[in-house]
């Protein structure tokens, strides 16, 4: 695990160190969870991560709910995490709850349709580095903004 | 009578369409109820005019007992898409109007049925605009809203409405999307009904959208 005990409000301190860490790593593995509902999304998604991410080796897993997200998340660690908001069984917010309230912290930024004001300030209190909205065509460019300034690309 | 149907693609990216669109009514709700909407996952399928009541009855947030106030606006675009939206209030959701907006005196009748057609007009030009700009790059034209039913029993006036002699369709395109408020208990339903007609030219609009993720 490259950063998964270091929560962001500390870790935006730290951007010289980790952009070096992953610099001088890039043959290291790189894990992400991608929590999504739309079989199209994480299909989209994965295509585009893996154009963008300069790691050697992308281990990328996928849940279609908030339900296996919790699954994957309180058995694994992951570098990173997408979550969506807006899925069955459970939902992001939901994710974001159990998660805090077991204390598990992780590197998550949420991608969703959830537009509404109060949205983003939810998830962050919960816990979430940042808030992007989906938008169609897939618009990469904000989390290749947010992976640049937390120093993954 | 010709089976229509969307391929499983076509469902997924219209799913996702969908969603968006129900992200910015649900942007617009919450700011005029000035509260923070729980958003669910949209219900799409195509059904037979012969099921639609049970469908509807199926899908809904509410129980076929509950008395509910619905509300009808119809819709198209120069894609030649065309069809309706329903809208559904309960009754309780109806009572706490003045409360959710913090008002010192309750509305009366007048004005809460004055203030559904408001959120009728709002969701469903919200929801709509968006599904015809993403699909066909250009905005939907509407009619104004209209009151439908009044503290009617669900079972009942979905039964009443849906006759199957009624509809001049066998198919249609129905989208279930329903919002709730996390601190009262708001609630509602928006079904929207795409024409028979205009399957084809949803299902070909998709199927352009699809390539982009190829």
């Amino acid at each position: 695990m490259l950063f998964d005990s270091i929560h962001f409000e500390m870790l935006k301190y730290f951007d010289i160190f980790v952009i070096s860490l992953f610099k001088g790593n890039n043959t290291m593995a790189f894990s992400i969870l991608l929590v999504d509902d739309s079989k199209l999304i994480r299909k989209g998604i994965a295509k585009e991560l893996s154009n963008i991410l300069a790691c050697e080796t992308l281990n990328l897993t996928e849940a279609v709910n908030g339900k296996e997200a919790l699954e994957h998340l309180f058995t694994s660690s992951f570098d990173l995490v997408l979550l969506d908001l807006t899925m069955p069984e459970k939902n992001g917010y939901e994710v974001l709850e159990a998660l805090k309230e077991k204390g598990i912290r992780a590197n998550i930024i949420v991608l969703t349709a959830d537009i509404q004001p109060e949205a983003e300030k939810i998830v962050k209190k919960l816990g979430a580095l940042a808030y992007i909205k989906k938008e169609r065509p897939l618009n990469m460019k904000p989390l290749q903004d947010i992976l640049t300034r937390i120093g993954i690309l | 009578m010709k089976q229509v149907q969307l391929t499983e693609d076509q469902y997924e990216m219209l799913q996702e369409i969908v969603n968006l669109a129900m992200g910015q009514a649900g942007h617009d709700l919450a700011i005029i109820l000035k509260s923070f909407v729980d958003l669910s996952v949209p219900e799409i399928l195509v059904v037979e005019a012969e099921h639609v009541a049970d469908k509807i009855l199926q899908e809904s947030v509410f129980s076929e007992k509950e008395h509910v106030n619905l509300f009808r606006q119809t819709f198209y675009n120069t894609a030649f898409v065309e069809g309706e939206a329903i809208v559904l209030f309960d009754n309780e959701t109806r009572q706490q109007f003045s409360e959710i907006l913090g008002l010192s005196d309750k509305m009366d009748a007048v004005e809460e049925i004055d203030f559904m057609l408001e959120l009728t007009n709002l969701m469903v030009g919200a929801c709509l605009n968006n599904i015809s700009t993403q699909l066909f790059s250009r905005a939907m034209t509407f009619s104004s809203p209209e009151l439908l039913s009044e503290n009617s029993q669900l079972g009942n006036i979905a039964y009443d409405i849906f006759k199957r002699r009624n509809l001049k369709w066998d198919y249609t395109l129905l989208s279930k999307i329903t919002f709730k408020l996390k601190e009262s208990s708001f609630k509602s339903d928006l079904l929207i009904f795409i024409s028979q007609e205009a399957i084809n030219a949803v299902g070909e609009a998709l199927d352009k959208l699809l390539a982009e993720y190829e």
